[in-house]
């Protein structure tokens, strides 16, 4: 009987060990996110902008796509800007990259409208301003001490 | 008939004498004799039959569901080894499949459930 | 002349079913963040998978045991509710996010979002199941599945430099972000070697009633079918890496993926990613439900098959449907797709030394393949995969920790 219960319990022990990694793993599904990486999604973004803006031009891509993905875009970069922990960034850049942000979200709304009027003049400046914009972040992320 | 009940019989698929699938050996019932080695008396078929085997926790959830339940729960199939007609990649006995317990919850289903939606 | 009917479809078929969304997702953010680095991950992962393929045809071929039956005989009910659980688990979660693929390239297409797809998929992937044979559900899904060869023809038409190209397939050290490229690595190794195809293969392999006759065509299928498929991959990732690397564009929602091919191909491109993506997944949907429901009823001593109706096997017929449904109904409740396919990619690749060592055992048993058991290479190649899944296993959760995302 003693040995019993000492083995039931060893077992209860392991069973518990094995629950607490399997919890850690499913919480880590999110995974955190560093100042530079979150620049990196942010770049993407004013380069998947630019593409929309590129494709949709031409009417490659479907506009109840493209609409969805700038939507779609805009919430994750707001997301960022929200999340972006500004005191892990070198102080010139602390003002510049809310900034930046906030200006991808206005152009990002800028082409999903272009998108909607079919303006295609305003979707090429839109492609180009979403170029410029690109730069601007990835020199930010440089900054901030990504590659 | 001479066979290793463990690496032979258990596991083993178990077909009726019109070659129909009834289940696999989930358990072995040992004849324990005075005087002799014990001796396979009988195997079964079943899910409570296995659950057991998994350990002591798993078949008193299995007990539980089948008090529950009993109409769902699976019958426990008992097979006398002098039914067996042979043991070898698959384990044929002398009987119909159809009036073992163990076809009763798949002709439940086929009745109530299954047979139920077209195109079945 | 039959046989090499038999073949050819029996090729056809590997190439159609081999995409489906981990793969091309895991491909595309390969090649998107580093391109052709990860080349050596999609080898690795075909070659394995192609192992693994050839092995359970031949046993299916010699014993007429399917992997499902071979591990619940060999090694008991106690070993065998490891593998059971475990795999049922892994493939529901897969499942899952297959039918987000379909739901995703149908809301790319129709503008209605994905949750309100996941169900009608469910439906039809059912009803597939219910009313077809394991020959239609097969050829049907992977000759449609051909369409994916548009990531061939636009990989060609980018012209890539093939000395680069092949140097990918040596396995290098990242230049940056360590965690994150063998996070996709092990997510492209997860996505090449799931355990369903090649427990599916075996089931119908049976299904087919194959025999000891059928095994050069069980090589052939083996190698030749999962090279074609691996080039697939591969033409993915080298359309990210040629796309997506130079324009900065990183896949943060799958969504994004769907501008992999317009570049090159134009408007068709946009419509032949979605078709791809939306009938590859589908197929993948079908087979996984069918090899979860095999493993069950295998497992268990139930009757199944495919090729019978669903009132001879009721069993069998309500765990697929049980399974189906309940996977549509996980997508319909709004998870997002990309976060449960990367996550069930690395789970998949955690998972894979529970049904890759038993196969160590299994095809080196003389009572189940006979004379036809592993070779020294079959071995060496097996425990190679082994060691590498177990590696794997042991570096999922710091991975998935500081890779994932």
């Amino acid at each position: 009987m003693p040995t019993h219960t000492a083995a039931v319990r060893q077992k209860d022990r392991g069973r518990r060990t094995w629950l607490f990694w399997v919890t850690v793993w499913l919480a880590a599904g999110c995974g955190s996110k560093t100042p530079p990486k979150q620049l990196e999604s942010a770049e993407s973004w004013a380069a998947t902008t630019r593409e929309l803006a590129i494709q949709r031009r031409v009417g490659s891509v479907g506009r109840a796509y493209t609409e969805d993905m700038l939507e779609a875009g805009r919430r994750d970069v707001r997301e960022i800007a929200t999340a972006i922990d500004l005191s892990k960034l070198p102080p010139d850049a602390r003002a510049a990259v809310p900034l930046a942000l906030a200006r991808l979200d206005t152009l990002m709304r800028q082409t999903a409208e272009s998108v909607r009027r079919g303006d295609v003049v305003a979707l090429g400046l839109d492609a180009a301003a979403a170029d410029a914009l690109g730069d601007t972040l990835r020199a930010l992320r440089t900054k901030a001490g990504g590659e | 008939m001479e066979f290793r009940v463990v690496h032979d019989l258990l596991d083993k698929p178990v077909l009726d004498d019109e070659r129909r699938n009834i289940g696999r050996v989930d358990g072995v019932v040992l004849e324990l004799r005075r005087g002799a080695a014990p001796r396979v008396a009988a195997f079964e078929i079943g899910g409570r039959v296995w659950a057991r085997r998994l350990g002591p926790r798993m078949a008193r959830w299995v007990e539980w569901m089948g008090k529950r339940w009993p109409a769902v729960a699976n019958g426990v199939t008992r097979i006398a080894m002098r039914d067996v007609r042979h043991v070898g990649i698959t384990v044929s006995v002398k009987c119909d499949g159809r009036r073992l317990p163990t076809l009763a919850w798949e002709q439940w289903l086929r009745r109530r459930v299954i047979g139920r939606i077209p195109g079945a | 002349m039959k046989r090499l009917l038999d073949l050819t479809l029996g090729i056809v078929t590997s190439i159609g079913g081999f995409l489906e969304a981990g793969s091309i997702i895991t491909a595309v953010q390969g090649g998107a963040q580093f391109g052709y680095q990860l080349l050596w991950a999609v080898a690795v992962g075909t070659l394995g998978l192609m192992l693994l393929v050839e092995q359970s045809g031949r046993l299916a071929a010699v014993s007429g045991r399917t992997v499902g039956d071979a591990l619940r005989e060999r090694f008991g009910i106690n070993f065998f509710v490891i593998p059971l659980v475990i795999g049922l688990l892994v493939s529901f979660l897969v499942l899952a996010s297959e039918i987000g693929g379909v739901a995703l390239a149908l809301q790319m297409a129709t503008g209605i979002g994905f949750q309100w797809w996941a169900m009608p998929v469910a439906f039809a992937g059912w009803f597939l199941l219910w009313k077809g044979t394991f020959g239609v559900v097969e050829k049907g899904s992977s000759l449609l599945g051909l369409v994916t060869i548009a990531f061939i023809v636009a990989a060609l038409k980018l012209h890539p430099d093939w000395g680069r190209v092949g140097a990918g397939l040596i396995p290098t050290l990242p230049a940056h972000d360590g965690p994150r490229y063998w996070y996709i690595a092990v997510s492209i190794l997860g996505a090449s070697i799931s355990p369903y195809l090649y427990m599916f293969y075996s089931s119908g392999a049976v299904e087919d009633g194959w025999g000891v006759s059928d095994l050069p065509t069980n090589r052939a299928t083996a190698v030749l079918g999962m090279s074609f498929g691996g080039v697939l991959s591969a033409a993915v990732l080298i359309v990210a890496a040629l796309v997506f690397l130079p324009r900065g564009i990183q896949v943060d929602r799958y969504e994004q993926s769907a501008l992999l091919l317009t570049p090159v191909l134009g408007h068709p491109g946009f419509v032949l990613f979605l078709a791809s993506l939306g009938i590859a997944c589908f197929g993948a949907t079908v087979e996984i439900t069918l090899s979860m429901a095999y493993l069950l009823a295998q497992g268990l001593g139930w009757d199944w098959s495919e090729n019978a109706k669903p009132r001879d096997n009721t069993r069998f017929s309500l765990a697929y449907t049980v399974a189906i449904l309940l996977a549509g109904a996980v997508m319909a409740a709004g998870v997002d797709p990309l976060r449960l396919t990367s996550f069930s990619m690395m789970l998949t690749a955690a998972s894979l030394p529970v049904t890759v060592i038993p196969m160590l055992v299994l095809m080196n048993d003389e009572a189940l393949v006979g004379e036809h058991r592993n070779r020294w290479f079959g071995n060496v190649a097996l425990g190679a995969l082994s060691v590498l899944a177990t590696a794997v296993l042991l570096s999922a959760v710091p991975l998935q920790i500081i890779g994932g995302g």
